[in-house]
């Protein structure tokens, strides 16, 4: 007991030295790279791609399962989108509902021969259509048998004719000039390729929407989606940002990204087999660079550009995050041969550690630390007065590191103007280890558990469709 | 010994100065939090009753008609008054400039008068001077959309500038000002030019004339691949078919992005040499991506006459060649079937 | 005439305003597309003068929004952009006339003088 107990205090204290150092130097480096994003950001015209004719071409990819409600508005706005070059192609992955039909009226769709070569296999494509209307020229539907959103992404990676690929969740909201920031890094390489851009995801709970247009944004009012809110900004402005700086991005949200089509497809596409396609894909795609010793990049564009619906209940906030633990266990078991493996770089020797340790075993550490000290508490072998100051310390660095990321966000792009909403948004900070952090934990343990659980039932895991909330994952979420 | 250390970092005490010291930055950094909050708010609200007080003074003078050369425009007292402040000279500066890009004809030669008038090319030459990379590339900026030429040739040096946003203003604001003579800096081109910054140059000089073949040839022959590329591009965009020849010569450049740069080219001036040197290349292409980059040319522009050599392709062993063939083989029918209509 | 004008730099649209206003005409303005299409579901003007990137809609929805109506009226587009693919998506979509940014206001009224002789 006595050696259990300096094992907690002494493991506890290392492990959290190391956490802290990991954010301050995350912290330094995202500012670094907020300040040089936005005074670049200032002297371009993004206008200039929306019309040239040597802007490269895209495809977007929107897969959609059971959206018939707003399936014909959610097709509307992003057909908005003001790109030359663009196919829009949305997968129907073989819904249950009136989708299809809705599609095929509102947008007048006949099918289309379209001979093409599936790169990857898939489900069973059932028709392709394109509408007879030329005023919907950029829209192609893809009608398939359900396989889950890797399966229908990967259809729709077959059937993209263009250079890039934007992969989007159908029901996101974008920014009029999503597209344009999101594409330029792909232009601006010379000596390093790169393969992958990131977008920045926010919550669009209580916000203003017309004709699928944002027109105002605002808070969350209710806590839940206003802690994810933080949580957000936290990942995708300090995280994010900072890897990016390194060039060690490991995770393009799923939600909005784009890819370089051809290496997406030599990598293999997305991979059914695991919840968390989006991380794995990225991983793949810098391993495959990297076995081939080509130089690349992963970038990553700071900016408010996509705003999807965060979940509100408790009960849907832990099936995502119960999925996300088992994404990133999956994902990391994958590629466990890049682990501290210097052959890859910073990518084995930093990014994959990082989430192994922080993102992984996090949830982990916290959650036995906990039983330790009830154990602990129980078997009166508590030091009080150290135990107290020690969890003090824990929590306070962690508002410290909350408050940083809003300071960030207010220099930056300062999204959340009206009065009194910074002022909630701290309050939210100093709630959320108490309301939300630990709920956080318990799905994610959960999601280890079921994994395992499942694992040994009956093997590969496997995924019926994705009615699932929005997967827009963030990192550094402590 | 260690023991002992942890011990020091264990007691309670230890805790209490971090967490006062870590109380201590969150109240810091919180207070930064809100004088920036007022600091922004405030510069914006400014702005905003800048422009608004702006407005009606600069809608007069943009419609002002045929003004004389010695005239100087009428700036009343309370906006000279306003002008005295640097934060007020930046916005009109802004405002000018986004103007600027808007109008043109007589109000924009007003623009340009007003803002010598005032003397903010000043301002501009300043930041133009300065050491950080953001300023000077915005002093560049504002040179070249206000138009002072008498500038040039201090911008012409910053077209080699290390720092890519620098010498990327620089060359733009050369081209801005001189159109394609401003190219000249091509030839002590150091960097190679990206991708988003050839869109760019292409943009500005979409409405001119295609310079001397003399000029054009020497671009195709530069050691600067991505010279060479734009050099493409532009005979592309403008279907300058008479340099067909030196277009063929460009698909054995060692470099990939020139010979996929040529392909597409070519497909923007056809002819039968063209196709007869497509085809040729294909055979002895490696990169598969260019050769699909070949049929995909082909079947846009071609003719009869590939119709051999797009059926033997049909038998190929590679199924994403043979899909290509059988799709420029169908377009190639269906266009003659379209002649065949018209005869 | 009545003429409605989408643009949102400003003092642009102000010149455009006052200049057309100088002709005769009454004028509305909308700084973003949003704003057009509000304004054009309550007023029937006779001419649109519509900018192309604007936040919120871009001017092709709002071209695309009036050529859909009964009886739709002329729509003049005016964008930064002067490539020939733009140029030719917004006659398909319907446009009466394309003019590339930067443009003279003096122009702009010639060519809405056509239109409203046109109309009357």
């Amino acid at each position: 007991m006595e050696y259990l107990y300096h094992f907690f205090n002494s493991g506890l204290l290392v492990y959290a030295v190391c956490m802290l150092s990991c954010y301050i130097f995350l912290g330094t480096l995202a500012i670094a790279e907020a300040i040089t994003y936005l005074r670049k950001s200032k002297l371009t015209d993004y206008n200039l791609l929306a019309s040239s004719p040597f802007a490269p071409s895209v495809s977007i990819l929107a897969p959609a399962y059971n959206e018939g409600a707003n399936i014909v508005e959610n097709v509307r706005s992003l057909l908005n989108i003001y790109y030359n070059h663009l196919e829009l192609i949305i997968i129907n992955d073989g819904s249950k509902d009136d989708s299809m039909a809705k599609l095929i009226a509102a947008y007048q769709l006949e099918p289309v021969n379209i001979s093409y070569h599936p790169r990857i296999p898939t489900k069973k494509v059932k028709a392709i259509y394109k509408s007879t209307n030329s005023v919907f020229g950029k829209l192609v539907v893809i009608d398939k048998e359900n396989g889950g959103k890797a399966d229908a992404l990967n259809t729709g990676i077959n059937i993209a004719k263009h250079q890039y690929l934007v992969c989007i969740d159908v029901d996101c909201i974008l920014e009029q000039d999503a597209l344009l920031k999101l594409l330029k890094p792909f232009m601006e390489s010379t000596e390093k390729k790169v393969i992958a851009t990131g977008g920045v995801v926010r919550i669009a709970n209580s916000c203003l929407f017309e004709n699928g247009k944002l027109v105002e944004v605002n808070l969350p009012k209710q806590f839940l989606p206003r802690a994810q809110a933080l949580e957000y900004i936290r990942a995708f402005l300090l995280g994010r940002m900072a890897w990016s700086r390194l060039n060690g991005l490991l995770l393009i949200s799923g939600a909005f990204g784009a890819f370089d089509r051809k290496i997406a497809i030599e990598a293999g596409g997305y991979d059914h087999r695991t919840v968390g396609e989006d991380m794995e894909l990225v991983v793949r795609m810098r391993r495959y660079m990297a076995d081939r010793k080509l130089p690349y990049k992963v970038t990553f564009i700071p900016d408010p550009l996509c705003w999807t619906e965060a979940p509100a209940t408790y009960q849907i906030l832990g099936r995502q995050r119960n999925r996300w633990m088992r994404g990133t266990i999956e994902t990391l078991r994958m590629h466990r041969g890049l682990f501290f493996n210097p052959k890859y770089g910073l990518l084995g020797m930093l990014s994959y550690p990082y989430w192994f340790f922080f993102e992984f075993l996090a949830p982990v550490v916290e959650f036995t630390g906990f039983v330790l000290f009830v154990v602990l508490a129980l078997a009166g072998l508590i030091n009080w007065p150290f135990f107290l100051a020690l969890t003090g310390f824990i929590f306070i660095f962690g508002w410290l590191f909350s408050i940083f990321a809003i300071l960030m966000e207010v220099a930056t792009f300062n999204q959340y103007k009206k009065k009194g909403e910074v002022g909630k948004l701290i309050l939210t900070a100093i709630l959320e280890p108490f309301l939300f952090h630990p709920f956080v934990v318990w799905s994610s343990i959960r999601g280890i558990v079921d994994l395992v659980r499942k694992k040994n039932s009956w093997g590969e895991m496997t995924r019926q469709g994705f009615s699932a909330p929005p997967v827009a994952k963030p990192d550094t979420g402590a | 010994m260690v023991l002992l250390q942890i011990e020091a970092f264990t007691s309670p005490r230890f805790f209490y100065v971090a967490i006062g010291i870590t109380s201590g930055l969150i109240l810091v950094l919180v207070g930064c939090m809100l004088a920036l909050l007022l600091l922004k708010n405030a510069a914006q609200a400014r702005q905003l009753r800048l422009q608004y007080q702006f407005k009606d003074w600069l809608v007069g003078i943009l419609l002002e008609e045929a003004v004389e050369a010695g005239h100087a425009f009428d700036v009343p007292q309370d906006i000279a008054r306003l002008l005295k402040k640097g934060f007020a000279r930046r916005v009109l500066l802004q405002e000018l400039k986004s103007l600027k890009q808007s109008l043109s004809g007589q109000p924009g030669e007003n623009l340009e008068k007003l803002y010598r008038q005032l003397g903010l090319p000043e301002l501009s030459l300043r930041n133009l001077h300065s050491s950080q990379w953001h300023l000077k590339a915005k002093g560049i900026q504002d040179i070249a959309i206000m138009n002072v030429p008498e500038l040039m040739p201090e911008i012409y040096p910053l077209t080699n500038h290390r720092h890519p946003a620098v010498r990327m203003e620089a060359q733009i604001a050369m081209v801005f000002l001189q159109q394609y003579e401003g190219l000249h800096f091509f030839e002590e081109l150091a960097y190679p030019l990206t991708e988003w910054h050839q869109v760019k140059l292409l943009q500005l000089l979409a409405s001119q004339q295609i310079p001397s073949e003399e000029v054009i040839t020497r671009w195709l022959h530069s050691s600067n691949a991505s010279v060479v590329q734009f050099a493409l591009k532009l005979i592309g965009e403008q279907h300058a078919s008479n340099f067909q020849h030196e277009v063929i010569a460009c698909l054995s450049h060692p470099d990939e992005t020139v010979r996929r740069q040529a392909i597409s080219c070519l497909g923007e001036i056809p002819s039968g040499l063209a196709s007869t040197a497509l085809k040729k290349l294909f055979l002895t292409e490696a990169d598969k991506d260019l050769q699909m980059t070949i049929l995909t040319e082909l079947s846009k522009t071609g003719a009869p006459e590939d119709l051999p050599f797009l059926q033997e392709l049909q038998q190929n062993s590679d199924a994403d060649i043979r899909l290509a063939a059988d799709q420029a083989i169908r377009h190639l029918q269906t266009q003659a079937e379209a002649y065949q209509h018209l005869a | 005439m009545t003429i409605l004008i989408a643009e949102d730099e400003s003092i642009t649209l102000a010149t455009m305003q006052f200049r057309l206003k100088k002709d005769g005409h009454e004028v509305l303005t909308a700084s973003n597309g949003q704003e057009a299409l509000a304004l054009l579901k309550v007023h029937k003007p006779q001419l649109v003068i519509t900018d192309i990137m604007m936040p919120f809609a871009s001017g092709l929805e709002v071209l695309t929004y009036v050529k859909q109506q009964e009886n739709p009226v002329p729509v003049i587009v005016l964008s930064a952009m002067g490539q020939e693919n733009v140029v030719v998506e917004a006659f398909t979509l319907g446009a009466d006339d394309y003019i590339t940014k930067p443009f003279s206001p003096n122009e702009l009224a010639l060519r809405v003088r056509r239109f409203a002789l046109r109309a009357s």
